[in-house]
């Protein structure tokens, strides 16, 4: 027996008010608890799908560059020792960061320039699997290619070479069949010439080589620095750059989401904290005799006070816990009626039950402190009215 | 032990200011059994509650040993509650959903630390002597009025007070739960515990040292 006893025992004494209190605040901690695990799933499918409209980290050898003039004549930049990467433990490497989780596409490639009927253009070696998965706006009119002799063709190219679906076209000394033309996109894909990885590195006899590699990284709940400078702690001899306007409109679309359930659970929050305070102050109101009671028996205003917090905050704790819980188990409905989760759950996290718990019997203690305050200023004489 | 000098109240009525204690003095020594009678609206329960410092007086002199009530800080008047005074009520003196253990105890819960076990011991001696040991579990409802006064009793006995104020404690009693009543305060007040008590019936009023009488604010004898 000790002080809690009061409270606890008040409690248990109107259980359908309780009941009521605790339904009605659960509610709101469910909902909230719903609204974030939704959101959080929500912005990572969202943000796995912003994934597939293209990549946010570059990685490319290191490189020298210098301008050049002799003579009055310029003779622009020349780089130094290009390099290329090494495909396989590049991408090793970059799989294995800390945050290797948030890594979501890797996809090589390896820049050469050919002629073909006298027409420079670029032939740009990809693996076809990782450059669908980060370029899911392309579009053909014929086929992607399957087969390792079949290419596709960016618009202007095409149109350069005079060439479309169907068509065979010898590229450094192999046949090839062109099995589609990308529809515009308004990017470099547009002028160069696609085909598998292996073929080009096999045709420009460098084995394992790539230029580049793009990265499409997951970026909510961490920054897109950390994972650039753990890839760069992987791959000290390369580039690693974000591309921060990419990184910022996705982010940009996720926090919308994440914000405006935020918003929402604010709303519910106050809402709920306010019925909890109007509850408490009530329940002051209607317990002015035992306020008087507990007066004449030597109980201080700062005891009344705590006696009245008390009540709110063990309240608060259940309905935190109760609320965790039911919420947790209800966003899997809701994503499920939404069909939102695109193969994302939601997770269960004890630290997190805990932590509502304390939150939000916090979050009621402070709804009840106007209650507490006015509680603890009832004078004896004023409670014995009451009597 | 007990001093009260001309002490005056006054409450606000529907925003009119009525007089209800017009200066009374009264002194009750130690070990004293003095009852305060009087009729319906004489201000025999205000007087109560001033002595008990449960209601502060607008004017007067009031002294509890060295103490001056008046002027006695909030923590200090607490600790003159919780140690000194107790006051049993006509009606509703205990907290309903503790049970008789645990109103009987509920001057030592006023902290996160669990009542000592020597104060636990005590109160079911208590009980024991105001003969609701075996009702130590139940609840307040279950009750009777009479039972429910005993556990109020028990309160005061358990912590030892000096000074028991008792507003009309057979008010709501039959004659004989009355009367048993009486005996539990004879008997207190034998074993040295000063007891004021207000009541209007001048059977149980006889059975005190003293009885002061109130007439419209004012004592009359």
């Amino acid at each position: 027996m000790n002080i809690l006893t009061i409270p606890i025992r008040n409690i248990r004494r109107k259980p359908s008010k309780t009941m009521l209190l605790l339904l009605v605040f659960s509610l709101g901690v469910m909902s909230i608890v719903a609204l974030y695990q939704v959101s959080q799933v929500v912005g990572y499918s969202l943000e796995k799908k912003l994934t597939t409209f293209g990549a946010n980290i570059v990685i490319s050898p290191a490189t020298e560059k210098l301008s050049v003039s002799y003579g009055g004549f310029q003779m622009g930049e020349m780089f130094f020792e290009i390099q290329d990467l090494p495909e396989e433990t590049t991408v090793q490497a970059i799989r294995a960061i800390k945050l290797q989780d948030r890594i979501s596409a890797v996809a090589p490639k390896l820049v050469t320039m050919a002629k073909i009927n006298d027409i420079a253009v670029a032939l740009v070696g990809v693996r076809w699997q990782d450059e669908l998965g980060i370029k899911s706006y392309w579009a053909t009119d014929g086929s992607f290619p399957e087969q390792a002799d079949q290419i596709l063709l960016g618009k202007k190219a095409a149109a350069q070479l005079g060439l479309s679906a169907g068509a065979k076209v010898s590229i450094l000394g192999k046949e090839f069949l062109v099995s589609g033309t990308l529809l515009e996109t308004g990017t470099d894909d547009d002028t160069v010439i696609l085909m598998g990885l292996t073929e080009l590195q096999t045709l420009i006899n460098k084995p394992g080589a790539t230029s580049f590699i793009e990265v499409a990284a997951l970026c909510s709940g961490c920054p897109i620095e950390d994972i650039v400078s753990q890839i760069r702690e992987q791959l000290p001899n390369t580039e690693v750059k974000a591309l921060q306007n990419i990184v910022n409109q996705r982010m940009a679309s996720v926090h919308f989401v994440q914000k405006l359930a935020l918003s929402i659970s604010l709303v519910i929050l106050v809402t709920a904290s306010a019925m909890v305070g109007l509850s408490m102050l009530s329940a002051v109101n209607e317990r002015k005799k035992d306020i008087g009671i507990l007066r004449s028996l030597g109980y201080g205003k700062g005891n009344i006070f705590f006696i009245i917090c008390l009540e709110a905050g063990l309240i608060g704790v259940l309905s935190g816990t109760l609320g965790y819980l039911t919420g947790y188990l209800s966003s899997f409905k809701v994503l499920e009626y939404l069909s939102l989760a695109d193969g994302a759950t939601p997770q269960f996290s004890f630290a997190h039950l805990l932590l509502a718990g304390v939150v939000f019997g916090l979050i009621t203690v402070l709804a009840a402190l106007y209650p507490s305050w006015k509680g603890a200023g009832i004078e004896p004489s004023a409670a014995l009215v009451a009597l | 032990m007990l001093t009260a000098k001309n002490i005056t109240k006054d409450f606000d009525i529907s925003g009119k200011m009525v007089p209800v204690l017009k200066g009374i003095s009264l002194t009750v020594a130690e070990g004293e059994f003095v009852a305060i009678v009087g009729r319906s609206g004489s201000g025999k329960t205000t007087l109560l509650n001033v002595l008990s410092t449960l209601v502060k007086p607008d004017n007067g002199d009031l002294h509890y040993l060295e103490n001056d009530l008046r002027t006695l800080s909030d923590s200090r008047l607490n600790k003159l509650r919780q140690a000194d005074f107790s006051v049993i009520f006509q009606f509703h003196h205990l907290l309903p959903y503790l049970t008789v253990l645990e109103n009987a105890l509920l001057p030592f819960m006023r902290s996160m630390k669990p009542v000592k076990k020597e104060a636990v011991n005590k109160a079911w001696q208590c009980l024991d002597r105001v003969g609701l040991a075996d009702k130590a579990d139940r609840l307040p409802g279950s009750l009777s009025g009479g039972e429910q006064q005993r556990v109020a009793i028990a309160r005061a006995l358990v912590k030892s007070s000096k000074v028991l104020f008792a507003d009309e404690p057979t008010g709501s009693l039959d004659k004989g739960t009355g009367e048993q009543i009486m005996e539990l305060l004879s008997a207190l007040h034998k074993e040295g515990m000063s007891v004021v008590m207000v009541t209007h019936e001048p059977e149980y009023a006889r059975l005190t040292q003293r009885t002061v009488v109130i007439e419209d604010g004012l004592m009359v004898c």
